[in-house]
């Protein structure tokens, strides 16, 4: 068995090397060892040949399961097929458009999913393999455990791997040269599906291995979901080529991120890859928590994916004694392009550190360079950088000049060489390192019947870092049910991470004279409109203070409403409705109080204790 | 596993070559759950309270005995499930686990002294394989040891033909197995070996998650190399789960499973395996040459010292 492929290939088939003597390749919430992991690349293989996919052909990976989207990410990689990694969580008809814009050749998607989109499984051309279990396990009258289509192939991913044989034959792939797309925008008939080339991919895990010290010995913490590059290609495939292993939490949110923090300080983790937003929940736990990263083993945390508030950095790293290196980059630069840290001479609180593997500029309106420490839009080029939008010529040409690719960002550079992120040129929120298009959110409620004008602004928050904040004009006046009418539309339409924080209904939108909406005064709008919660009793105050966090009207709320009675208790509304009732009485939650709200009568109770007079008047 | 009934231990029960050895193995891996090598506790336990009748009917065995002095058998038996599981109990805390497993090969022998002794104390696992199968590695195990464990002695002077001793011997304790399914739904779960060889993860993951354990990274690698029991050295020498050991009955004689397919028809659909084509025509004059050329070839190998 002789191989020669191109730098991806080559790290893939050390991967398969390194891993013969681990046990694990994913742990945590769901756990795959890595014979299995080998077994599945091999026989997914064969599979992908029996359907017909060579190198270069579209795979969408639709699933929220963890080892499957790893098993099928490598198994495309080591074949040269290009990965197309979806948002399970999208809306149908965002995965309509994505997957349409895809023009993939196969499709493994969640049964669940199929489900909920089955007239794309009508219509698409791609063979479409359901991903998830077969049918369970039937128990006899007599406790036998009957495992069904046992020693059969199954026609459902993982269990139609069965009938495959292994494919042998090393990595050897160069194909088309790209690797992976990964849609950063696309409710709308242009998507930017961000293609990363297989050399692209390769130099960024020999330069994340390197830089953050990743081998064999490692195990990382990595929370981030798997269809954004830093969970996905600083998760499964960095632990792969590396050896490393991933560990996976359960999906972070006020209630669990001590859980987080336990697994890494029981399972001795080396890195934890997070975001800011999860830093600032962390830095609300109890002291009982300060001993997370006192393990020996244990380097740092990587911040990525949003702006690090000096404050919060600080805290951390004095409270924990954990070193926290905030890292830039965005999915066209696959992973990381600044690093601040780990080593002292690129660490610096309040920047984005120096480049490694890219050069930089800070360029001017004109293109041209700026002076020092002035600000200047940063541009970046280097081997990691992705080849361009897929299928969308016209929006690759406005990012890229020559070889440098625009940010969108603006910085600045002081006399030491390290740069510091100074606003933001391009129309984008970053909410909880989530990337938000205001236009994706626009064009779905330009699609509500009511709605006459729409826009959507990012305004500045604690914990989210930005708030979504979308301001309407209808065609009536009744705006409470308006309001309450389109969060139903908008959450059909988008994926729960894209969900505005707040609608505000104004009368008109104010427009300059360019005939743009000059989002200063929206802003300006939304902070007169504040959307405070009715009520005189504290009862009142907190179910109105829930109906406006979940977006849902007070009259369906009650003191027993759950997170399985209200349809938009999500983690992000909860942490919404945190804030608000902080906000609203003027007072910060004890952890433990945040982590016991089951319910909106446990935030009453809590805010009675805090209160005093339960139903009295309030202030 | 509740916190008014907390259930520390696992029994393994499964006719012998069933791969009862292999799942104590997988057990022993996991982090909470620690098996100790064969210690024929239970099955001394079972013995020590056998009745042991007279021709009259009066039972001679040590709980009537007890009982003239006074001792119900409540007492006793809580008495002797006492001393059985502190053993238990001391060797999982030696290992540093909070469980213990317990696997001796002829413990299905004596499954109805065992629920008597453990009733709903205890998780049951047991593991069901096709019979034939299991017949077939009964007979290379007992020819290379050269003796028949008493557990299945019994049968060998009953049916003087091995493969049909031993899928007799297969029929009773899964009966037995069956019987204790179905009395304790809550408390015993039971796999099919062919299963767990192919699926070793999932079904794995269904038996722990029974006994009230999450799957941990351990899940599908065995423990328990260094120690050996009684018998199943095949599982022993092994640091991995093989499949290659399913379905060797297919060499048996085609007679000998036309014979064997009415006894055996109704517990394999049971077990939901493919039953036994009892119609199989035997040609007599072919089944005398296959010996003759058979009795030959052990000649020729004899002459040539092979």
């Amino acid at each position: 068995m002789s191989a020669s492929g191109d730098r991806l290939s080559e790290i893939l088939n050390n991967g398969l090397q390194l891993g013969s003597g681990r046990k694990a390749a994913i742990s945590g919430t769901s756990e795959m060892p890595y014979r299995v992991l080998v077994e599945r690349i091999e026989q997914g293989r064969t599979l992908l040949d029996q359907h017909g996919i060579v190198e270069g052909d579209q795979v969408v990976i639709l699933s929220e399961k963890d080892t499957e989207v790893t098993s099928l990410y490598l198994t495309c990689l080591a074949h040269g097929a290009v990965a197309v990694i979806l948002d399970p969580q999208a809306s149908v008809s965002e995965l309509l458009v994505l997957i349409s814009h895809s023009d993939p050749a196969m499709i493994f998607a969640d049964s669940e999913i199929v489900e909920r989109t089955r007239s794309l499984t009508q219509t698409e051309e791609a063979r479409v393999i359901q991903v998830g279990a077969e049918a369970a396990s039937k128990r006899t009258g007599f406790g036998l455990l009957l495992r069904q289509k046992a020693q059969q192939a199954g026609t459902m991913y993982p269990g139609i791997l069965a009938g495959c044989g292994r494919t042998d034959r090393q990595t050897t792939a160069t194909g088309s040269g790209q690797a992976l797309i990964l849609f950063t925008s696309g409710t709308t008939s242009t998507p930017k599906g961000v293609s990363i080339s297989r050399d692209a991919l390769a130099t960024q895990m020999e330069l994340l291995q390197r830089r953050f010290s990743v081998n064999a010995d490692s195990r990382i913490v990595n929370h981030l979901p798997f269809h954004h590059s830093d969970g996905l290609n600083q998760g499964p495939l960095l632990s792969f080529v590396s050896g490393a292993e991933v560990i996976r939490p359960e999906a972070v949110n006020m209630q669990s991120v001590g859980d987080m923090l336990d697994l890494v300080y029981q399972r001795k983790a080396t890195h934890l890859i997070t975001v800011p937003t999860v830093l600032s929940m962390i830095d609300r736990l109890s002291s009982d928590y300060d001993d997370s990263f006192s393990d020996d083993a244990f380097q740092f945390i990587e911040s990525t994916a949003g702006p690090l508030e000096p404050g919060l950095w600080t805290r951390i790293e004095a409270r924990f004694g954990t070193r926290v290196v905030n890292c830039y980059g965005l999915t066209e630069t696959v992973c990381e392009a600044m690093y601040c840290g780990p080593s002292d001479d690129s660490h610096r609180i309040g920047t984005i550190g120096k480049p490694d593997g890219f050069e930089v500029r800070l360029v001017d309106e004109a293109g041209d360079d700026v002076a020092a420490e002035e600000v200047g839009e940063l541009w970046l080029r280097g081997p990691g950088m992705f080849s361009g939008y897929f299928g969308n010529e016209a929006a690759t040409a406005e990012v890229f000049e020559g070889d440098w690719f625009r940010t969108g960002d603006l910085a600045t550079c002081d006399a030491d060489g390290f740069y510091r992120i100074a606003g933001r040129r391009k129309n984008l929120i970053i909410r909880a390192s989530t990337n938000i298009y205001p236009d994706d959110l626009k064009d779905v409620a330009l699609t509500f019947p009511a709605v006459t004008d729409a826009t959507v602004v990012g305004i500045p928050d604690e914990m989210l870092g930005e708030r979504v904040e979308m301001v309407v004009t209808l065609d009536h006046t009744d705006a409470a049910k308006g309001r309450l009418d389109l969060f139903e539309h908008l959450r059909a339409g988008l994926a729960a991470e894209k969900m505005p924080n707040e609608v505000t209904v104004v009368e008109s939108l104010p427009y300059g004279p360019s005939g743009k909406v000059e989002l200063a005064k929206v802003r300006e709008m939304i902070s007169r409109q504040s959307t405070q919660g009715e009520g005189s009793t504290i009862d009142d105050k907190v179910i109105a203070e829930a109906a406006a966090a979940f977006r849902s009207s007070a009259a369906s709320l009650s003191a027993s409403s759950t997170e399985a009675s209200v349809e938009g208790w999500d983690s992000l509304a909860f942490l919404e409705f945190v804030m608000r009732l902080e906000r609203r009485f003027d007072f910060r939650m004890a952890p433990r109080d945040v982590m016991r709200i089951r319910s909106v009568g446990d935030a009453i109770g809590i805010v009675s204790g805090h209160v005093g007079d339960r139903n009295g008047p309030v202030s | 596993m509740t916190a008014e009934t907390p259930r520390k231990g696992v029994i393994v029960l499964g006719h012998p070559r069933s791969g009862t050895t292999l799942l104590r193995r997988l057990l022993d891996a996991h982090p909470a759950l620690a098996a100790p090598p064969e210690t024929h506790l239970f099955s001394a336990a079972a013995r020590f309270i056998k009745a042991d009748m007279t021709a009259h009917g009066v039972d001679m065995g040590v709980l009537a005995g007890l009982e003239f002095a006074g001792f119900s058998d409540e007492i006793v038996l809580d008495r002797l499930r006492s001393l059985v599981f502190s053993f238990l109990d001391d060797y999982a805390r030696a290992q540093g686990k909070q469980r213990w497993v317990e696997k001796t090969a002829f413990d299905i022998h004596h499954v109805d002294a065992i629920q008597r002794i453990c009733g709903e104390r205890v998780h049951y696992l047991g593991v069901i394989r096709h019979p034939l199968d299991v017949a077939v590695s009964c007979k290379d195990f007992c020819d290379a040891a050269g003796t028949y464990p008493e557990g299945l002695y019994q049968y060998i002077q009953k049916y003087p033909q091995p493969i049909e001793a031993f899928v007799n011997s297969w029929i009773d304790t899964t009966r037995s197995l069956m019987q204790l399914g179905e009395k304790f739904p809550e408390t015993c779960m039971i796999c099919r070996y062919e299963d767990l060889v192919v699926d070793v993860e999932g079904v794995l993951g269904e038996l722990l998650s029974f006994i009230g354990e999450e799957p941990g990274p351990t899940l599908g690698q065995l423990g328990g190399t260094d120690v050996l029991g009684f018998s199943d050295h095949r599982a022993y020498e092994t640091d991995q789960v093989v499949d290659d050991r399913v379905s060797k009955w297919q060499g048996l004689p085609g007679a000998q499973i036309a014979r064997l397919a009415p006894q055996l028809n109704p517990l394999l659909e049971a077990c939901g395996y493919e039953q036994l084509d009892g119609d199989m025509q035997v040609d007599a004059s072919a089944a005398r040459r296959s010996y003759v050329l058979g009795q030959a070839a052990g000649l020729s190998r004899g002459r040539n010292g092979v």
